[in-house]
C-alpha cells in the first residue's frame, strides 16, 4: 500500500498533524475535522509508514488507529515513534474501536499520550488534541 | 476311638451352646450326622422331621451351594485340609433359604489316615449374610448409577486410599486398567502427574485441604478439566473429587468473545464516520461539494451497517435452526442459478456473466432463496474483486468421488485475486480482503455461504491467485435418480 499524502501536504511553517488509519473515510473525516488551517496534515495507511512518515515530518501530534492490518498495529508503531530521540516532542493519540480497560493500559505501555475510542466526536478531538502540552 | 474324653466332650458343647451355637458330629461310615437341637429349631423344623443321615440334610442344601460344600468335603475327606468351613444356604420348613455358617475338624481317623469322624459348629449367619449382600447390591447400584456420570468421580478414604471410582474418570485421564486391577492412589497420582501442566497441579492438591475448585489442563491430549473437592461427612472416607471436561464449552466462550470483539470493533468503525461527519455537518460551514460528499459517506456506511446487521442476523439464524427454517425441495439446479443471474446488477457495471451450463439439470435437493442469495454473494464478491477486468464466468462442473457424485456451480473471475494468507482466512468473520474502504463489504458473505451450504450438505471450494483472479466452487451432493430438463 503506498503511502497517502494528504490534500494539505504542501509544506508551510505550521506545525505538522500525521493521520495513520487503514480506513479512507476514517483519514478523510480526521483531515476533515483538523483542516481549519492550524496544522499542515499528512495521512498513512499502515503502520510502517507511520514510522516512516514520522521520522520524517517530526509532526507534532500524530493521530494512530490501534488495529490495523500489516507488519504493525499501531500500538507497535507507537512504541517506535516513541522510542525515536527525535520524535521527543511529538504526542501519539490512539484512536480505537476497542473500548476495554486493558487496551486503554496497553496503550499507555507503548507510551501512548491520549487515547481515545470510535466512535468519537471530532470536536472533542479537537479540545484534546489543543490541551496535549 | 474317640480322641476326646467324654467329659471334656460335654463341656465344649456346652460352651458352644450357650454362645448360641451349635455342633454336629459326622460319622463318615454310616454317613450319620448328628446335629445339636438349635439345628432343627433354626431352621424351623421338628424334633422328628428330618432325619440324621447326610442324605436328608444334603437335599436342603440350595442348589447353587452344593458343588462347593461337596468340594469343601470332598477335600476334608482326601486329607487335603485339616478343617472344613463353608458358608452355604438351607431350605427352611417355610421354603425360604438360611445362611449357615459350618466349620469342622476331623476328630477320629482309621490307621490308614482316613477321616472315620468329623466334629464341628454351625451358626446362623443370615442376618449378617443379609446385610453383606445388600451392602455389595448397593454398592454395584452406586456404581452403575455413577458409571452413567458425565464428570470423572474420585473418593478418597481418611487414609488417602483410593476408596472408589468410576469409569468417566479412567476415560478423562486416558488411563487403562487390566481386567480386575483397581486403580490405586499411587498409580492414579503417577498418570495424571505425566499428563497435568504442573503450575495446575499444586492447586489442586492444596484443594485437599478443603471444600475447593479449580482448572487442569491435560496435556496429551489438550483438554481442560475443571475439578472440586467436597470433604464427605463419613467416619471412612474423606474427600470426593469431580472432574469435568470443560474444553468444548472453554472454545465456545472463547470464540463468543471474540466473535463479540471483532463485531464490536466492525460496528464502530462505520460508526466513526457517520457519528463524524455529521457532527462536522451540524458545526461547521461547509462547501456545498464538501457537504454532499460527507452526505455520500453516511449514506453509503449507513448502508453498510444495514447490510452487516442484516447477515449477522441471517447467520445467527442459520446456526441456531441448523437449517429447520429451510425449505429443502428436490428441483433442477439450472433454473435457480439463471434466475440468480438475470436478477444480479450492481449498480453502474454494466457488465455482463457468462453462463455455460452442460445439459440438462441434475436434480439437487435445495432451498430456492437460500442458495440464490450464497450464489448472489459469490456472484457480488467476483465482480466486486474484479473492477474493470473481463467478464465474470459461471459454469457447470462435475466430479465423482467414490460412488457419490457431485454437482457443482462454478464462479470464476479475472480480478484481484487473493494471496494465500487471504485465501486461508476468506471464512473467517468480518476478514475483508480488501482493508482501503474502497470495495464495500461486511466479511460476513462468505461464512453465510459456507453455512449455507453445509446445510444442503454441500461445500464451498475456493482457489485462487493473486492478481489473477479467483475461482469459487458450490459443490452439491448429486440425485442418483437421474435427472430432468432444465
Amino acid at each position: 500500500m503506498a503511502e497517502a499524502s494528504g490534500s494539505a501536504a504542501r509544506e508551510t511553517s505550521l506545525p505538522r498533524l500525521l493521520i495513520v488509519d487503514d480506513d479512507g473515510n476514517l483519514r478523510k473525516l480526521l483531515a476533515a475535522t483538523f483542516s481549519y488551517g492550524k496544522y499542515e496534515i499528512h495521512e498513512a495507511c499502515n503502520g510502517v509508514d507511520a514510522v516512516r512518515l514520522a521520522s520524517r515530518l517530526e509532526p507534532a501530534v500524530i493521530l494512530l488507529d490501534v488495529m490495523m492490518p500489516g507488519e504493525l498495529d499501531g500500538l507497535e508503531a507507537c512504541r517506535r515513534i516513541k522510542a525515536q530521540p527525535a520524535l521527543k516532542g511529538t504526542a501519539v493519540v490512539l484512536l480505537t474501536a476497542l473500548g476495554q480497560e486493558n487496551d486503554r493500559q496497553r496503550g499507555e505501555l507503548a507510551g501512548a499520550d491520549a487515547y481515545i475510542v470510535k466512535p468519537f466526536s471530532p470536536l472533542k478531538l479537537i479540545e484534546l488534541v489543543d490541551s496535549l502540552p | 476311638m474317640n480322641m476326646l474324653a467324654s467329659n471334656s466332650e460335654e463341656s465344649w458343647k456346652k460352651s458352644i451352646e450357650g454362645a448360641d451355637d451349635g455342633f454336629w458330629d459326622w460319622d463318615v461310615e454310616t454317613g450319620k450326622v448328628v446335629h445339636s437341637r438349635q439345628w432343627r429349631a433354626m431352621l424351623g423344623y421338628g424334633e422328628t422331621e428330618i432325619g440324621d443321615t447326610l442324605a436328608e440334610w444334603g437335599a436342603l442344601v440350595h442348589p447353587e451351594d452344593a458343588e462347593s460344600l461337596r468340594d469343601g468335603f470332598e477335600r476334608l475327606l482326601h486329607r487335603e485340609t485339616e478343617v472344613y468351613v463353608g458358608e452355604y444356604r438351607l431350605r427352611c420348613r417355610d421354603g425360604q433359604y438360611k445362611w449357615v455358617l459350618k466349620r469342622g475338624v476331623v476328630a477320629d481317623r482309621a490307621a490308614d489316615g482316613t477321616p472315620l469322624r468329623v466334629i464341628g459348629t454351625f451358626a446362623d449367619i443370615d442376618r449378617v449374610k443379609t446385610v453383606d449382600e445388600q451392602l455389595k447390591s448397593r454398592e454395584r447400584q452406586l456404581q452403575e448409577i455413577l458409571s452413567f456420570s458425565p464428570e470423572g468421580v474420585l473418593v478418597f478414604s481418611l487414609t488417602n486410599q483410593l476408596t472408589f471410582y468410576n469409569q468417566r474418570l479412567l476415560g478423562l485421564f486416558g488411563i487403562e486398567l487390566a481386567p480386575g486391577e483397581r486403580l490405586t492412589t499411587i498409580a492414579f497420582m503417577e498418570k495424571i502427574g505425566a499428563q497435568i501442566d504442573l503450575s495446575d497441579a499444586s492447586g489442586l492438591f492444596k484443594g485437599f485441604g478443603g471444600a475447593a475448585e479449580g482448572t487442569l489442563r491435560l496435556l496429551r491430549p489438550l483438554r481442560i478439566v475443571k475439578w472440586e473437592v467436597r470433604q464427605l461427612d463419613d467416619p471412612i472416607l474423606r474427600h470426593i473429587l469431580f472432574f469435568r471436561d470443560v474444553t468444548w464449552e472453554t472454545e465456545v466462550d472463547r470464540l463468543k468473545s471474540e466473535f463479540l470483539a471483532t463485531a464490536a470493533h466492525e460496528l464502530r468503525t462505520p460508526l466513526s464516520s457517520i457519528y463524524g461527519f455529521v457532527e462536522l455537518l451540524l458545526t461547521r460551514e461547509l462547501k456545498e461539494a464538501d457537504r454532499r460528499e460527507y452526505l455520500g459517506i453516511i449514506h453509503e456506511q449507513t448502508q453498510g451497517l444495514i447490510r452487516m446487521l442484516g447477515e449477522l442476523l441471517d447467520l445467527a439464524r442459520i446456526e441456531a435452526r441448523v437449517g429447520r427454517d429451510f425449505n429443502m425441495q428436490e428441483q433442477p439446479l439450472w433454473p435457480v442459478v439463471k434466475r440468480v443471474v438475470t436478477d444480479f446488477n450492481i449498480p453502474g457495471d454494466a457488465r455482463k456473466i457468462r453462463v455455460k451450463l452442460a445439459g440438462s439439470s441434475p436434480l439437487v435437493v435445495l432451498d430456492a432463496d437460500k442458495i440464490g442469495q450464497a450464489l448472489l454473494n459469490v456472484l457480488s464478491n467476483a465482480h466486486k474483486y474484479s473492477a474493470g477486468k473481463a467478464e465474470v464466468m459461471i459454469e457447470s462442473v462435475k466430479q465423482k468421488d467414490g460412488t457419490a457424485g457431485w454437482v457443482g456451480i462454478r464462479v470464476r473471475d479475472c480480478g484481484i485475486g487473493m494471496t494465500q494468507e487471504q485465501l486461508g482466512r476468506i471464512f473467517e468473520r468480518f476478514y475483508r480482503a480488501d482493508t482501503t474502504g474502497q470495495i464495500p463489504g461486511t466479511g460476513l458473505g462468505m461464512s453465510l455461504v459456507k453455512e449455507i451450504m453445509q446445510i444442503h450438505g454441500g461445500r464451498v471450494e475456493v482457489s485462487s491467485e493473486f492478481g489473477k483472479g479467483t475461482e469459487v466452487t458450490l459443490w452439491f451432493p448429486e440425485l442418483t435418480r437421474g435427472v430432468a430438463g432444465g
